[in-house]
């Protein structure tokens, strides 16, 4: 008896160690994030000081609207894979992470389509800007389908499920969203502004 | 818990989601509709940022929980 009621203190500090370590964690991701934005923020500002606010005819404007709201749609799946987990509902988690995964391949593929098909003039300056900012972005998806992958493969056995141990799916969800946000921005710079 | 009936919090959850995501997609389009339909560039350009902020406010709020930053995940 003795040893069950020490044994709830022990727990709680355990759990509000956890609970430190996580504030950090986030705090660190946080950083990078910002960092990372920057980055991306450099390559907005040189399409526009490369070719003004012109817009390039080659573009799809279907294919960018489709790629666009399936990236939004991502988002929404990663965000409910997140809230399941957080709510100990692994197997919904786990479906959400897995639909997050294929419209991640389907927006990356989409982009690679674009990159087949769009026909810049060699040396035109906006090709340059599009690449660069479509490639490095799509780096992004990729490695975050990469991250999403890892811990769908981890959830199986309910290493995730509630509490502070939902951190590693939070903080790759969390980057998931940052890619997103970061097409918010691409997405108007590159096919709407005229 | 099954896996079609969800607990009343994470319902909640879900729903504070597919609200946010209809924002988006809204936001999307007109942004879109915007960019076919008008020539005025700095307007344009001016109705477009404007969305773009939108879109992200909601993200960082309802997606990314920036709030947790200062009130920590346990208080939410």
């Amino acid at each position: 008896m003795a040893a069950a009621t020490s044994h709830a203190p022990a727990h709680a500090d355990s759990t509000a160690h956890a609970w430190e370590r996580v504030r950090i964690n986030r705090l660190g991701l946080w950083l990078f994030l910002l960092s990372d934005a920057a980055l991306f923020a450099l390559f907005a500002a040189s399409r526009f000081y490369l070719s003004g606010v012109e817009r390039d005819p080659h573009l799809n404007q279907g294919l960018g609207l489709a790629i666009t709201s399936l990236l939004l749609l991502s988002s929404l799946t990663a965000y409910r894979a997140e809230t399941a987990f957080a709510h100990g509902n692994t197997a919904r988690g786990r479906t959400m992470l897995l639909l997050t995964i294929l419209m991640g391949l389907a927006f990356a593929g989409g982009v690679a389509f674009e990159w087949a098909t769009a026909e810049f003039p060699v040396g035109e300056l906006y090709g340059t800007a599009f690449y660069s900012m479509t490639g490095m972005h799509a780096f992004h998806v990729v490695t975050g389908i990469l991250f999403l992958l890892v811990i769908w493969a981890r959830s199986g056995d309910g290493h995730y499920s509630g509490g502070p141990a939902v951190w590693p799916v939070t903080a790759t969800v969390l980057y998931w969203h940052f890619v997103d946000v970061v097409w918010v921005f691409f997405y108007p710079t590159l096919y709407l502004v005229q | 818990m099954s896996n079609h009936k969800l607990a009343p919090t994470e319902a909640a959850d879900q729903r504070t989601g597919l609200n946010v995501f209809v924002v988006l997609a809204v936001l999307t389009a007109v942004e879109y509709v915007v960019a076919v339909g008008l020539h005025n560039t700095a307007l344009l350009v001016t109705l477009l940022t404007l969305a773009a902020l939108g879109k992200t406010w909601a993200i960082l709020v309802y997606f990314m929980h920036i709030k947790r930053l200062w009130r920590g995940e346990e208080a939410h």
